[in-house]
């Protein structure tokens, strides 16, 4: 700035352009913007700054008032200036002006009062920079000050701002002597770092670290730094002082820290190192509570494993399968009004793509072990091969889904991986329709055996009812033989009296053709009989057909004719004439209405009472059931002998199986009924009372 | 034998009716009822012969038998029966029945049984004429 200013207008008139051309070429080297004027404000002297930052060439101002270029607008009045230039020498300010393109900069200015020798004022000398920019980097500045603090006071992150000057001091010492072995000295030194913890100085805490370790006293957490560290995360210290002389930007590790009342947290420790090669010893470290975010992962990842133990530990054969297709074909079905969608799924021929759209993602190993499979690898793929046998079932499924159901369940057939066919309890559970992944659960029990059981014990318990109903047929043998002698016993006298009528003369061939004649009619009626009798013997599967019981009382009696002709009872049937038709086995639910009509006139018979009636009445119950009252007037049941009836191989009669009435109960459970017994409220005998459901219309 | 009656009591339609016709394939005059109580009603005294079932609804062959003791009348009592018990062969000849024969029968063992019957009441005729 010491370099010769241009000379006054005086003297450039000697020789103005080969001087002024001198002089500018030593200002153009200035920095900063350089104007010379006259008190009349008229430009002498322009130097290449200022071309630059007001875009006049010096040519287009020289010789000009300086406003006319750049408009100014001063902070103060212009004779202000000059009058403070006159007086003191000198003037600094502001000066916003407008460039040759229109663009408003901010200078900073300061004009110089030039004198002669005589020391006369000559002229005034501007330099001006340009504040623009600097203003700008000043504004960001502040904003990024301001955002820091706004950041670092209002931060959920607890920061501590440190000063590890006297740290870097201590470590620097012991690192001349230990070289490469700091690490090594540090980790094995617990006491040396804790001493160096007690040299870093804190510089500030924002109001999340007062509120995270402190007690509500600030002064008392700023003196306190190494209560923060528990022995355990002395470590991390070390590491984090490590970090700061290995030159690394950044520090970041989980520590646990405790807050100056002894409350312990798990944390992320966080360090920001200055840049490289500045000379401040300040960071910012910044801490964040982990233990609530530690917790929410800790039982999510428990969740999860509970849910994984669940599903593969559990003896409950299951499949996670996922829905690849089927929300568009719901789409679609929804779009075009689809109510029925198995039956839509039927006709449009879906089946296919659906069962194709169904992966399988995951099965247990009770699944592996119920398909008989050897690893669950040999589960990837579609469920279409598990459905060959129920496919049905499957469109009930997905309707199901379509309709919006959360559940499904089903008794279906599958087929095992070695070929078995398996009845399956097949249950499913829709997760709620959410996205592209569709997931579904699906459970699975494997009741082939108990439904082999099942099969087995109906075998069985036909099979008993058949012995059983010998056994009546054994005891019925003299009803039996009295029913079917009588025809026969028709046809032989018929048949002898048609000799007769054959050997008179002339043969009476009338009297013959009218025995003839009766004679078909009984062996029809001993016919009847056997055929009653056969049924009744023979050994027949349940066959379940819509039966009147009505009907099957009138038959049943028909075998107990006898019996009761025999013993003097009388038969009484109030039958409901509108009875309605009931699912089951005709002659099964004839043996229960024989067996209890014989035990009702042994009863009687063996009472030896008067007065024998059996009473058998049909009924519609308010519930819809049908009802079968069987009553007798005899003795009625011993209180003993009413619980024990229907045990098997009870009996209070001295000839008999006792294997009556048990299969009685067990006949009418099969076909959804109840058998209870009862003594008559006025106690003249006992009541036996059939409660079966109805037929689906 | 045409003046010869038999009274014939069944409740059993056909066995009544079959009785009755070869009874009367062998000349015999006939009488149906299908219990003891219409036949004491009709005729206790007017026939030959009676045929009776044993097991019948309301009076049994057998308390036929009895009643006709107690009144004395004399006509022999033919039982016939399908029931298979001992006892009632006993209980039948106790009663006095001439003879007793079990379902099904032979009918030439009938139509033997009725002529013994007719010949023993013309015995007993011709002893009470003597």
């Amino acid at each position: 700035m010491s370099d010769p200013l241009p000379p006054s207008p005086s003297h450039r008139s000697d020789n103005p352009m080969k001087r002024s051309q001198a002089e500018v070429d030593v200002v153009d080297l200035v920095e900063e913007s350089v104007a010379v004027f006259g008190f009349n404000m008229r430009v002498t002297a322009w130097n290449a700054e200022a071309e630059r930052l007001y875009g006049w060439k010096r040519s287009e101002v020289v010789g000009g008032v300086i406003q006319a270029a750049v408009r100014c607008s001063p902070s103060e009045p212009l004779r202000v200036i000059l009058a403070r230039v006159h007086e003191t020498g000198s003037w600094r300010g502001e000066f916003s002006r407008t460039t040759k393109s229109g663009e408003t900069v901010v200078v900073a200015a300061r004009w110089s009062l030039r004198r002669d020798s005589a020391g006369r004022p000559l002229d005034i000398v501007e330099t001006s920079r340009d504040l623009t920019e600097i203003r700008r980097t000043e504004e960001a500045l502040d904003r990024v000050q301001y955002q820091y603090q706004t950041l670092f006071q209002a931060s959920a992150v607890a920061f501590w701002e440190l000063d590890i000057f006297d740290v870097i001091t201590m470590v620097g010492t012991l690192r001349q002597a230990h070289r490469d072995h700091l690490r090594v000295y540090l980790t094995g030194d617990p006491d040396y770092v804790r001493q160096l913890i007690r040299t870093t100085r804190i510089i500030d805490i924002n109001a999340q670290c007062l509120a995270m370790f402190g007690n509500g006293d600030r002064q008392d957490l700023l003196r306190n730094f190494d209560r923060c560290w528990p022995d355990e995360s002395l470590g991390v210290f070390a590491d984090c002082v490590m970090a700061a002389f290995e030159g690394k930007p950044h520090f970041s590790a989980e520590a646990v820290l405790c807050s100056i009342t002894g409350q312990r947290f798990s944390t992320l420790f966080t360090v920001s190192y200055p840049r490289q090669g500045s000379s401040t010893t300040r960071l910012l470290a910044g801490v964040v509570d982990l233990t609530e975010a530690k917790r929410a992962r800790a039982e999510q990842e428990a969740s999860e494993r509970r849910y994984r133990d669940l599903f593969h530990f559990v003896p409950l054969p299951l499949m996670r399968l996922e829905n690849q297709d089927t929300n568009e074909i719901f789409m679609q079905a929804r779009a075009a009004g689809v109510v029925d969608f198995a039956e839509y799924v039927k006709e449009a021929g879906l089946t296919d793509r659906l069962l194709d759209g169904v992966k399988i993602k995951e099965v247990n190993a009770a699944t592996v072990t119920m398909f008989r499979a050897r690893s669950t690898d040999e589960f990837v793929g579609s469920v279409a091969r598990y459905w060959t046998e129920s496919l049905d079932v499957f469109r009930q499924v997905v309707a199901a889904r379509y309709a919006g159901k959360s559940a499904f369940e089903a008794l279906i057939k599958v087929v095992a991986h070695d070929g078995a066919i398996l009845d399956v309890l097949f249950y499913v559970a829709f997760a709620p329709i959410t996205g592209q992944q569709n997931n579904t659960l699906v459970g699975m029990i494997d009741v082939t055996d108990r439904i082999k059981a099942q099969e087995m014990l109906a075998r069985v318990q036909a099979e008993v009812a058949h012995a059983a109903r010998v056994s009546v047929l054994g005891e019925l043998t003299a009803s039996i033989a009295h029913e079917v002698s009588q025809p026969l016993t028709a046809i032989e006298t018929n048949t002898e009296a048609s000799l007769l009528w054959l050997a008179h003369t002339p043969p009476n061939i009338d009297e013959v053709r009218e025995l003839a004649q009766r004679t078909s009619a009984e062996a029809q009626r001993a016919a009847g009989i056997i055929q009653r009798i056969r049924s009744m013997a023979i050994r027949a599967a349940p066959v379940h057909e819509i039966v009147d019981l009505n009907l099957i009382i009138d038959e049943a009696l028909l075998f107990l004719r006898h019996e009761l002709q025999r013993n003097g009872v009388l038969p009484v049937l109030r039958l409901s004439p509108d009875l309605p038709g009931i699912l089951g086995d005709r002659v099964q639910l004839q043996q229960v209405m024989v067996n209890l009509g014989l035990n009702a006139i042994q009863a009687m018979a063996a009472a030896g009472r008067a007065d024998r009636v059996l009473t058998i009445r049909t009924s519609v119950a308010d519930d819809g059931r049908i009802g079968v009252e069987v009553q007798d007037t005899g003795p009625g049941l011993e209180a003993d002998a009413l619980s024990q009836i229907f045990d098997s191989f009870y009996t209070t009669k001295e000839s008999g199986m006792g294997i009556g009435l048990p299969i009685c109960r067990s006949i009418i459970e099969a076909h959804g009924g109840a058998l209870s017994a009862a003594n008559r409220s006025d106690r003249t005998g006992a009541r036996f009372a059939i409660m079966l459901p109805r037929a689906a219309s | 034998v045409a003046n010869l009656v038999i009274a014939i009591v069944d409740d059993d339609d056909a066995a009544r009716m079959a009785v009755m016709a070869l009874m009367r394939a062998k000349g015999f005059a006939v009488n149906g009822y299908a219990s003891a109580e219409d036949f004491l009603q009709a005729e206790p005294n007017l026939s030959h012969c009676i045929i009776t079932d044993i097991q019948m609804p309301g009076m049994t062959g057998i308390e036929l038998k009895q009643r006709l003791v107690v009144e004395n009348c004399r006509t022999p009592v033919i039982m016939i029966t399908a029931r298979v018990e001992q006892n009632v062969y006993q209980m039948a000849l106790a009663a006095g029945a001439f003879c007793l024969l079990r379902k099904p029968f032979k009918a030439n063992a009938l139509i033997e049984c009725v002529e013994k019957a007719l010949a023993q009441q013309d015995d007993t005729r011709n002893e009470s004429d003597v």
